[in-house]
C-alpha cells in the first residue's frame, strides 16, 4: 500500500518543525531548514506515519521534538563534507566504534581492522551524483543515540563477516552443542533404548516427552508478539530477567510478572493441546509433566558431561 | 530476583533442546514472515536496519512501530541479539531503575506521609487524650518538682579564694574562737573577698571566716550547722597544688564574704599547666575591690623548681549563710577574674572554701589538659589503591595530576594538544572506559573535572 505524501500544509509544520530541531542544536554547523527537511521527512515515514497515518501536528511535533538533534545534525554536516564534523564525529565515537567492534571480534587485531571497515564504511566508499561520497550515515535518522547506531553498524557488520567466513569457523554455539550432545549420545548411549532397563517403557517416557515438547514448541510460537519475545530472550537467549526486561523497555518487576503469567498461560496451552489432540487425562498430563521436566534436567547435566567428554577426545585425536 | 513461578515450566522452557527451539522459531517465523510480505510489497528485507535497531533498544520508538519491532525479534535471534548488545551498552536496564524509583518516590513519600499523618492523629484522639492527660500531667508535676529541688539544693553558694599563707595564717589565729562557737557562724561572712561582685552578704570588719578552722560537724552535733575546715598544705613539688577559682578580693580589708556554700578541694595536678578545680565561689559584692595580690583562680603554677607549699582550707559553713554551689571552673581557660599582677607570685597559695554540712557534692574534676589537636580523619582508602595525594598534586594509575583552575589535569598534558570532551555517564564515557579499567579508575577517584593524557590523546572527563 502505497503512501501518500504529505499535504503542503504539512510541510509548513515540517519546516517548523526543522526549525525548532535546529534551534535545540547546540551547534547548528551553518545548516539551514532545507538540509534537514529530507531527512525529518523520511525519519516520519518510517517510525510514525506508516503505523500512524493520520498522525495529527502535534503528534509529529512530539515526535521531532524527540529526537536528537546535535547528533542528527553533526551527521548531516558531515553528509555535506564538513570537516570539522567528520573530525568531531571521529574523536567522539572512535572508542565506542572500537569498544563495538572489540564485542564483535574475536582478537583486538580483528577489533582494529573492523573499526577501520566501519569508518569506511561512515565515510561512504561510492560515489553520489554530486560526486560526494555515499556512506551509511544516510540511514541515520536521530531517533536512537548515534552512539547506539553505531554499535548496531558494528554488529552487522561483524555479523556479515562472520557470516562470510562461517565455512571455516563454526561460529553458532547452540549448534555447536547440538551436535556435541548427539555425538555424546552416540557415544554414551544416554538416549539409547537398548541402554534402558525396561525398553518398552523408556520408548513410551519418550514418545510422552516428545508430544510434550511439540506441545510446547506450537504453544509458544502461537504467544504474542511480545511474551514470545520475553519467552526467547530469557530461556532462549539465556539473559537475566533484567536484561530481559531492558529488551522489552520494561522494569525488572514487570518483565517477572509477566514470566509468571506465561508460565500460567503456557501450561494451560499445552494441557488444552494435550488433551484436545491426545486425549490425556489431567493425570496424565501432571504425571508426564513431571516427569519430563525431571528427565530434562538430568539430560541436561549428562549432556553437559557428555559434550565435554566429546571435545576431550577430540583433542586427544588431533 | 526471586521468581515465585511454575517451577516445572520453568524446568520444561529452560531445557528445551534445539530442535524444539528451531521448531518453536520456525512456525512463529512463518507467521510473522507471511504478514510482514502482506505488509510490504515490495518484500524487503525481514531484518532491522541499524537504525532500527539502535531505535527500538533505547526506547525511542513510538508504541506502534514499537510493536512491529517486537514481533521481528521475537523471531529473529540474530537482530534480537543485535538488540540486546545495543541496549545492555545504553544501560537501558539502568534507566528504567531510575526512572521507576523516580515515579515511586513520590507516591512512597506520600504514603508515608499519610502513614505518618494517620498515626499522629491517633496520639491526639479523645479516647488517648483521656489516658494521656493524667500522665502528662503527672510528668510536668514531677519535672517541676525536681526542678524546684535542684534548684533548692544549689542555693548554698560556695566561696573558694586563694589568699597568701601569710595572710590566712593571720586569718586563722583570729577566727579561731569564732569557729568555736557555731551560732557565731550564722553571722555575717567571714573574710573572704572577691574581686568582682557576686551574690551573698558581705560585711566588712570581721576576717576572713574561711580561714579559721571549723569544728566537725559532730561536735557541734548539727550537721548542718557545722563548720569544718580542711586545711592541705601542699608542697610545691608536690604533684597537687590548689588553686582558687573566684578571684580573691583585698586582703588588706577585712571584707567578709557571707557565702555558704560547700566546698570541694581544689587540686591541682602534677602537670604544671594542669589545674584541677572543683568548685568555686561566688562572693557577694561588697565595695570596689582593688586588684587582689592573689588570684582565686589560677590556671597554672610555676615550675616545679620552686618548692613551694600550698594549702587548701575547706570551711564549711553552717546553714542561714548562703551557700552557692561554685560552679567548677576550668581554669586553663582564660577567667576573667584573674589578676595579673597577683598572680605573677603564684606562691604560697591557698584556697579556702565554705563547704555545707551537707555531703559534699560530687567533686568534679578539671584538668587543663594541652590542647590535643584533633585526629585528621584519614580519608577512607579509595577501592583499587594506587591513589594518593599531596598538596595539589595526586598520583592516580601512575598518572601525576595537578590541580588547576578546579580541575585535575595530568602533567604529561600540553596545552597544544587537542582535547576531546567526554562526560560521565554518557555513551562515550561508557565506550571510553569499558576497554580502559585504568582510566575508569582515574576518572572516578579523582572526580570533578579531570583532564587525562591516554594513549596520544587527551580527555576532558567531566
Amino acid at each position: 500500500m502505497r503512501r501518500s505524501r504529505p499535504a503542503p500544509t504539512d510541510d509548513l509544520s515540517l519546516r517548523d518543525a526543522a526549525a525548532q530541531l535546529l534551534s535545540r542544536a547546540a551547534d547548528a554547523r551553518s545548516l539551514k531548514e532545507d538540509a534537514i527537511l529530507p531527512r525529518l521527512r523520511a525519519t516520519l515515514d518510517k517510525y510514525l506515519l506508516r503505523d500512524q497515518p493520520e498522525a495529527s501536528t502535534q503528534e509529529i511535533a512530539k515526535f521531532v521534538a524527540s529526537l536528537r538533534a546535535d547528533e542528527l545534525i553533526l551527521v548531516i554536516a558531515c553528509e555535506r563534507g564538513d570537516e570539522t564534523a567528520w573530525r568531531d564525529l571521529m574523536e567522539s565515537y572512535r572508542a565506542t566504534v572500537l569498544s563495538a567492534a572489540r564485542g564483535a571480534s574475536a582478537g583486538e587485531a580483528e577489533a582494529v581492522e573492523l573499526a577501520q571497515s566501519v569508518w569506511a564504511e561512515l565515510y561512504g566508499l561510492r560515489e553520489r551524483e554530486d560526486g560526494r561520497p555515499a556512506g551509511k550515515l544516510a540511514y541515520y535518522s536521530g531517533c536512537g543515540s548515534l552512539g547506539g547506531w553505531l554499535r548496531a553498524v558494528v554488529g552487522q557488520l561483524g555479523v556479515d563477516r562472520h557470516r562470510r567466513s562461517s565455512r571455516l569457523v563454526q561460529t553458532e554455539e547452540d549448534a555447536d552443542f547440538d551436535r556435541l550432545m548427539n555425538d555424546g549420545d552416540h557415544d554414551r548411549g544416554v538416549f539409547s533404548v537398548e541402554a534402558a532397563p525396561d525398553p518398552e517403557r523408556a520408548l513410551a517416557e519418550r514418545q510422552a516427552a516428545e508430544t510434550v515438547r511439540a506441545a510446547l514448541a506450537r504453544v509458544i510460537a502461537g504467544l504474542a508478539a511480545e511474551d514470545r519475545l520475553l519467552v526467547k530472550l530469557y530461556y532462549f537467549d539465556g539473559l537475566r530477567l533484567r536484561e530481559a526486561g531492558a529488551v522489552l523497555g520494561v522494569h525488572e518487576a514487570t518483565a517477572s510478572r509477566r514470566l509468571t503469567r506465561l508460565h500460567a498461560e503456557i501450561r494451560r496451552g499445552v494441557e488444552t493441546l494435550l488433551v484436545a489432540e491426545h486425549r490425556w487425562t489431567p493425570e496424565e498430563i501432571s504425571r508426564t509433566l513431571a516427569d519430563v521436566a525431571a528427565r530434562l534436567d538430568a539430560d541436561f547435566s549428562q549432556a553437559l558431561i557428555a559434550g565435554a567428554a566429546s571435545v576431550e577426545r577430540r583433542e586427544e585425536r588431533r | 530476583m526471586k521468581l515465585d513461578f511454575d517451577k516445572e515450566m520453568d524446568a520444561l522452557l529452560r531445557n528445551l533442546p534445539d530442535a524444539t527451539r528451531e521448531r518453536a522459531a520456525a512456525a512463529s517465523l512463518t507467521n510473522s514472515t507471511r504478514r510482514e510480505r502482506d505488509e510490504n510489497a515490495r518484500g524487503a528485507t525481514l531484518h532491522l536496519d541499524a537504525d532500527e535497531l539502535s531505535a527500538y533498544a533505547e526506547n525511542a520508538l513510538p508504541a506502534a512501530t514499537r510493536a512491529r519491532y517486537v514481533a521481528h525479534l521475537a523471531d529473529c535471534a540474530t537482530c534480537r541479539r543485535l538488540a540486546t548488545n545495543i541496549a545492555m551498552a545504553a544501560d537501558v536496564a539502568g534507566a528504567l531503575e531510575r526512572n521507576n524509583a523516580a515515579e515511586r518516590a513520590p507516591a512512597e513519600a506520600a504514603t508515608v506521609a499519610s502513614g505518618w499523618r494517620a498515626r499522629l492523629a491517633s496520639f491526639f484522639s479523645p479516647r488517648a487524650l483521656l489516658y494521656a492527660a493524667p500522665v502528662l500531667a503527672l510528668l510536668v508535676a514531677g519535672t517541676a518538682i525536681f526542678t524546684v529541688m535542684q534548684t533548692y539544693q544549689r542555693g548554698a553558694k560556695q566561696f573558694v579564694r586563694v589568699i597568701p599563707r601569710e595572710q590566712a595564717e593571720r586569718e586563722e589565729a583570729a577566727t579561731a574562737g569564732q569557729l568555736a562557737e557555731p551560732d557565731k557562724a550564722q553571722e555575717p561572712p567571714r573574710a573572704i573577698a572577691v574581686s568582682e561582685p557576686t551574690p551573698g552578704a558581705i560585711s566588712k570588719g570581721a576576717p576572713p571566716a574561711a580561714v579559721a578552722p571549723a569544728p566537725s560537724a559532730r561536735q557541734t552535733g548539727e550537721p548542718e550547722k557545722a563548720e569544718t575546715i580542711a586545711r592541705v598544705d601542699k608542697n610545691e613539688t608536690d604533684a597537687q597544688r590548689s588553686s582558687a577559682l573566684a578571684p580573691v578580693a583585698q586582703p588588706t580589708g577585712p571584707e567578709i564574704v557571707s557565702l555558704p556554700t560547700e566546698t570541694r578541694q581544689v587540686q591541682k595536678t602534677a602537670d604544671d599547666d594542669a589545674v584541677r578545680v572543683e568548685d568555686r565561689a561566688i562572693a557577694t559584692p561588697s565595695t570596689a575591690t582593688p586588684p587582689v595580690k592573689e588570684t582565686a583562680e589560677v590556671t597554672k603554677t610555676p615550675g616545679r623548681e620552686e618548692a613551694r607549699e600550698k594549702r587548701v582550707e575547706e570551711v564549711a559553713v553552717t546553714g542561714g549563710n548562703k551557700v552557692a554551689n561554685a560552679a567548677p571552673d576550668r581554669t586553663d581557660q582564660t577567667d576573667s577574674r584573674r589578676s595579673g599582677p597577683a598572680d605573677a607570685e603564684k606562691q604560697n597559695k591557698r584556697v579556702e572554701g565554705f563547704t555545707a554540712s551537707r555531703p559534699a557534692a560530687p567533686k568534679t574534676e578539671i584538668k587543663s589538659a594541652p590542647i590535643g589537636k584533633a585526629r585528621r580523619s584519614v580519608p577512607p582508602a579509595m577501592s583499587g589503591g594506587a591513589s594518593e595525594s599531596s598538596g595539589e598534586t595526586r598520583s592516580v594509575a601512575g598518572r601525576q595530576f595537578r590541580r588547576q583552575s578546579g580541575a585535575w589535569v595530568d602533567t604529561a598534558y600540553q596545552a597544544s594538544t587537542s582535547l576531546t570532551n567526554v562526560t560521565r555517564g554518557s555513551e562515550h564515557y561508557r565506550a571510553l572506559v569499558a576497554d580502559e579499567p585504568e582510566l575508569r579508575r582515574v576518572a572516578e577517584q579523582l572526580g570533578g573535572e579531570v583532564i587525562v593524557l591516554w594513549k596520544n590523546r587527551a580527555y576532558r572527563i567531566r
